[in-house]
Protein backbone atom coordinates (compact mmCIF):
# COMPACT_ATOMS: atom_id res chain seq x y z
CA UNK A 1 0.00 0.00 0.00
CA UNK A 2 1.56 3.30 -0.99
CA UNK A 3 1.51 6.27 1.34
CA UNK A 4 1.17 9.89 0.30
CA UNK A 5 2.58 12.81 2.26
CA UNK A 6 0.06 15.62 2.52
CA UNK A 7 1.11 19.07 3.72
CA UNK A 8 -1.76 21.18 5.02
CA UNK A 9 -1.54 24.94 5.34
CA UNK A 10 -3.94 27.81 5.86
CA UNK A 11 -4.98 30.24 3.14
CA UNK A 12 -8.05 31.87 4.60
CA UNK A 13 -10.83 30.84 4.03
CA UNK A 14 -9.29 27.57 2.82
CA UNK A 15 -7.34 24.74 4.33
CA UNK A 16 -5.02 23.89 1.50
CA UNK A 17 -3.52 20.41 1.10
CA UNK A 18 -0.68 19.50 -1.22
CA UNK A 19 -0.15 15.78 -1.77
CA UNK A 20 3.18 14.24 -2.76
CA UNK A 21 3.90 10.65 -3.76
CA UNK A 22 3.70 7.96 -6.43
CA UNK A 23 1.98 9.02 -9.61
CA UNK A 24 1.64 12.67 -8.61
CA UNK A 25 3.57 15.55 -10.18
CA UNK A 26 6.86 16.56 -8.54
CA UNK A 27 5.35 19.88 -7.43
CA UNK A 28 2.52 17.96 -5.77
CA UNK A 29 -1.21 17.95 -6.34
CA UNK A 30 -3.12 20.67 -4.54
CA UNK A 31 -6.66 20.87 -3.26
CA UNK A 32 -8.62 22.78 -0.63
CA UNK A 33 -11.49 22.54 1.81
CA UNK A 34 -13.27 24.94 4.15
CA UNK A 35 -12.79 22.55 7.07
CA UNK A 36 -10.03 20.20 8.16
CA UNK A 37 -12.67 17.48 8.57
CA UNK A 38 -13.54 17.85 4.90
CA UNK A 39 -9.94 17.58 3.74
CA UNK A 40 -9.50 13.82 3.89
CA UNK A 41 -12.30 12.99 1.40
CA UNK A 42 -11.14 15.79 -0.86
CA UNK A 43 -7.50 14.72 -0.78
CA UNK A 44 -8.43 11.07 -1.41
CA UNK A 45 -10.59 12.15 -4.36
CA UNK A 46 -7.75 14.19 -5.81
CA UNK A 47 -5.19 11.38 -5.44
CA UNK A 48 -7.57 8.86 -7.05
CA UNK A 49 -8.14 11.15 -10.03
CA UNK A 50 -4.53 12.19 -10.46
CA UNK A 51 -3.25 8.60 -10.30
CA UNK A 52 -6.15 7.09 -12.32
CA UNK A 53 -6.65 4.62 -9.48
CA UNK A 54 -10.40 4.59 -10.20
CA UNK A 55 -9.80 3.12 -13.66
CA UNK A 56 -8.64 -0.21 -12.23
CA UNK A 57 -10.67 -0.31 -9.00
CA UNK A 58 -14.19 0.75 -7.95
CA UNK A 59 -14.01 4.35 -6.70
CA UNK A 60 -14.63 3.54 -3.02
CA UNK A 61 -11.90 0.91 -2.95
CA UNK A 62 -9.55 3.10 -4.92
CA UNK A 63 -10.07 5.96 -2.46
CA UNK A 64 -8.95 3.73 0.41
CA UNK A 65 -6.19 1.84 -1.36
CA UNK A 66 -3.45 4.14 -0.01
CA UNK A 67 -2.32 5.71 3.23
CA UNK A 68 -1.94 9.39 4.03
CA UNK A 69 0.66 10.99 6.27
CA UNK A 70 -0.59 14.39 7.38
CA UNK A 71 1.76 17.27 8.05
CA UNK A 72 0.55 20.68 9.21
CA UNK A 73 2.37 23.81 8.19
CA UNK A 74 0.89 26.36 10.59
CA UNK A 75 2.09 29.82 11.64
CA UNK A 76 5.05 29.35 14.05
CA UNK A 77 3.23 30.46 17.19
CA UNK A 78 0.15 28.36 16.46
CA UNK A 79 2.37 25.35 15.68
CA UNK A 80 4.27 25.75 18.97
CA UNK A 81 1.05 26.06 21.00
CA UNK A 82 -0.44 23.02 19.27
CA UNK A 83 2.65 20.89 19.91
CA UNK A 84 2.75 21.99 23.54
CA UNK A 85 -0.95 21.15 23.94
CA UNK A 86 -0.44 17.72 22.38
CA UNK A 87 2.36 16.99 24.85
CA UNK A 88 0.11 18.04 27.75
CA UNK A 89 -2.65 15.83 26.38
CA UNK A 90 -0.28 12.87 26.26
CA UNK A 91 0.81 13.49 29.86
CA UNK A 92 -2.85 13.70 30.91
CA UNK A 93 -3.75 10.47 29.10
CA UNK A 94 -0.87 8.62 30.77
CA UNK A 95 -1.81 10.06 34.18
CA UNK A 96 -5.44 8.98 33.70
CA UNK A 97 -4.36 5.43 32.92
CA UNK A 98 -2.09 5.34 35.96
CA UNK A 99 -4.88 6.79 38.15
CA UNK A 100 -7.36 4.17 36.94
CA UNK A 101 -4.90 1.31 37.63
CA UNK A 102 -3.98 2.62 41.05
CA UNK A 103 -7.60 3.26 42.06
CA UNK A 104 -8.55 -0.32 41.21
CA UNK A 105 -5.51 -1.85 42.90
CA UNK A 106 -5.99 0.28 46.02
CA UNK A 107 -9.70 -0.52 46.37
CA UNK A 108 -9.01 -4.18 45.80
CA UNK A 109 -6.14 -4.29 48.31
CA UNK A 110 -8.15 -2.41 50.97
CA UNK A 111 -10.98 -4.91 50.50
CA UNK A 112 -8.79 -8.02 50.65
CA UNK A 113 -6.04 -7.02 53.10
CA UNK A 114 -7.84 -4.64 55.46
CA UNK A 115 -11.27 -6.29 55.07
CA UNK A 116 -12.65 -2.79 54.61
CA UNK A 117 -16.28 -2.37 53.52
CA UNK A 118 -17.24 -0.52 50.35
CA UNK A 119 -18.31 2.52 52.36
CA UNK A 120 -15.06 2.49 54.39
CA UNK A 121 -12.95 2.21 51.24
CA UNK A 122 -14.94 5.11 49.75
CA UNK A 123 -14.19 7.17 52.84
CA UNK A 124 -10.47 6.30 52.80
CA UNK A 125 -10.06 6.99 49.08
CA UNK A 126 -12.29 10.06 48.91
CA UNK A 127 -14.56 8.48 46.30
CA UNK A 128 -18.26 7.70 46.20
CA UNK A 129 -19.21 4.19 47.30
CA UNK A 130 -20.80 3.63 43.89
CA UNK A 131 -17.42 4.31 42.28
CA UNK A 132 -15.70 1.92 44.72
CA UNK A 133 -18.29 -0.71 43.83
CA UNK A 134 -17.42 -0.25 40.15
CA UNK A 135 -13.70 -0.50 40.91
CA UNK A 136 -14.15 -3.71 42.87
CA UNK A 137 -16.39 -5.25 40.19
CA UNK A 138 -13.78 -4.30 37.60
CA UNK A 139 -11.03 -5.87 39.70
CA UNK A 140 -13.08 -9.09 40.15
CA UNK A 141 -13.77 -9.28 36.39
CA UNK A 142 -10.08 -8.66 35.74
CA UNK A 143 -9.00 -11.46 38.06
CA UNK A 144 -11.52 -13.93 36.54
CA UNK A 145 -10.15 -13.39 33.02
CA UNK B 1 34.90 36.83 -5.81
CA UNK B 2 31.66 34.88 -5.67
CA UNK B 3 28.99 35.71 -8.17
CA UNK B 4 25.51 34.67 -7.17
CA UNK B 5 22.95 34.33 -9.87
CA UNK B 6 19.34 34.50 -8.78
CA UNK B 7 16.80 32.95 -11.10
CA UNK B 8 13.49 34.75 -11.25
CA UNK B 9 10.59 32.34 -11.35
CA UNK B 10 7.45 33.75 -12.88
CA UNK B 11 4.32 32.43 -11.24
CA UNK B 12 0.66 33.38 -11.16
CA UNK B 13 0.07 36.38 -8.93
CA UNK B 14 -3.32 35.81 -7.36
CA UNK B 15 -6.06 33.24 -6.83
CA UNK B 16 -8.48 32.60 -9.68
CA UNK B 17 -11.80 30.92 -10.23
CA UNK B 18 -11.56 27.44 -11.76
CA UNK B 19 -13.52 28.58 -14.83
CA UNK B 20 -11.11 31.51 -15.34
CA UNK B 21 -8.09 29.21 -14.96
CA UNK B 22 -9.48 26.89 -17.66
CA UNK B 23 -10.21 29.86 -19.96
CA UNK B 24 -6.61 31.01 -19.50
CA UNK B 25 -5.44 27.47 -20.24
CA UNK B 26 -7.40 27.43 -23.52
CA UNK B 27 -5.97 30.83 -24.45
CA UNK B 28 -2.37 29.79 -23.67
CA UNK B 29 -2.80 26.53 -25.60
CA UNK B 30 -4.19 28.37 -28.66
CA UNK B 31 -1.20 30.72 -28.56
CA UNK B 32 1.27 27.84 -28.29
CA UNK B 33 -0.13 25.45 -30.90
CA UNK B 34 -3.39 25.86 -32.77
CA UNK B 35 -3.76 22.10 -33.32
CA UNK B 36 -3.78 21.27 -29.60
CA UNK B 37 -7.06 20.87 -27.74
CA UNK B 38 -8.12 21.31 -24.13
CA UNK B 39 -10.64 18.78 -22.87
CA UNK B 40 -11.98 17.76 -19.49
CA UNK B 41 -10.89 14.27 -18.49
CA UNK B 42 -14.09 12.31 -17.92
CA UNK B 43 -15.13 8.69 -17.57
CA UNK B 44 -16.17 6.59 -20.57
CA UNK B 45 -19.70 8.06 -20.42
CA UNK B 46 -18.47 11.63 -20.38
CA UNK B 47 -19.20 12.20 -16.69
CA UNK B 48 -16.89 13.95 -14.23
CA UNK B 49 -14.85 11.29 -12.46
CA UNK B 50 -14.61 10.82 -8.70
CA UNK B 51 -16.98 12.35 -6.19
CA UNK B 52 -17.13 15.59 -8.12
CA UNK B 53 -14.97 17.84 -5.97
CA UNK B 54 -12.34 18.19 -8.71
CA UNK B 55 -12.26 18.57 -12.45
CA UNK B 56 -9.33 17.25 -14.45
CA UNK B 57 -8.33 19.09 -17.59
CA UNK B 58 -5.83 17.89 -20.15
CA UNK B 59 -4.17 19.15 -23.31
CA UNK B 60 -4.21 16.81 -26.31
CA UNK B 61 -2.31 17.04 -29.58
CA UNK B 62 -3.96 16.67 -32.99
CA UNK B 63 -3.61 12.87 -32.78
CA UNK B 64 -5.41 12.76 -29.45
CA UNK B 65 -2.30 12.08 -27.37
CA UNK B 66 -2.44 13.59 -23.91
CA UNK B 67 0.37 16.11 -23.44
CA UNK B 68 -0.31 17.33 -19.91
CA UNK B 69 -3.06 17.31 -17.33
CA UNK B 70 -4.02 19.32 -14.30
CA UNK B 71 -6.78 19.59 -11.74
CA UNK B 72 -8.93 22.35 -10.33
CA UNK B 73 -11.51 22.30 -7.57
CA UNK B 74 -15.16 22.26 -8.64
CA UNK B 75 -16.63 25.04 -6.47
CA UNK B 76 -17.63 28.27 -8.24
CA UNK B 77 -15.62 30.70 -6.07
CA UNK B 78 -11.99 31.73 -6.07
CA UNK B 79 -9.57 28.87 -5.56
CA UNK B 80 -6.71 29.35 -3.12
CA UNK B 81 -3.47 30.64 -4.56
CA UNK B 82 -1.82 27.24 -3.99
CA UNK B 83 -4.45 25.38 -6.03
CA UNK B 84 -4.30 28.06 -8.75
CA UNK B 85 -0.51 27.84 -8.76
CA UNK B 86 -0.70 24.02 -8.80
CA UNK B 87 -2.83 24.16 -11.95
CA UNK B 88 -0.34 26.54 -13.53
CA UNK B 89 2.56 24.26 -12.56
CA UNK B 90 0.73 21.24 -14.05
CA UNK B 91 1.04 22.77 -17.53
CA UNK B 92 4.29 24.67 -17.09
CA UNK B 93 6.46 22.16 -18.95
CA UNK B 94 4.14 22.46 -21.93
CA UNK B 95 3.27 26.16 -21.91
CA UNK B 96 6.26 27.73 -20.17
CA UNK B 97 6.62 29.62 -16.91
CA UNK B 98 4.03 32.22 -16.10
CA UNK B 99 1.58 31.13 -18.83
CA UNK B 100 -1.39 32.05 -16.68
CA UNK B 101 -0.56 35.73 -16.32
CA UNK B 102 0.91 36.19 -19.80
Amino acid sequence: MSTYRVVVSRETPWWVAVAYGDGLPEHGAATESRTIAGLEDTVRDLIVLRTDADLSLPYRRAAHSFGIEWEYDLPAEAQAKLESFQQSKLVLTNARERYADQAQQTASTLASEARASVRDIARLMGLSYQRVQQLLSGAREGSHR
Amino acid sequence: MTVQVARLTVVVQGPKKASDAVTLLRRAVRKTDKTWMVRQVTDARGRTRGKGSHAMWAVFDADGNELARGSVTSHPGDMSWTVTRGFEADFEKLLGEGWMDR
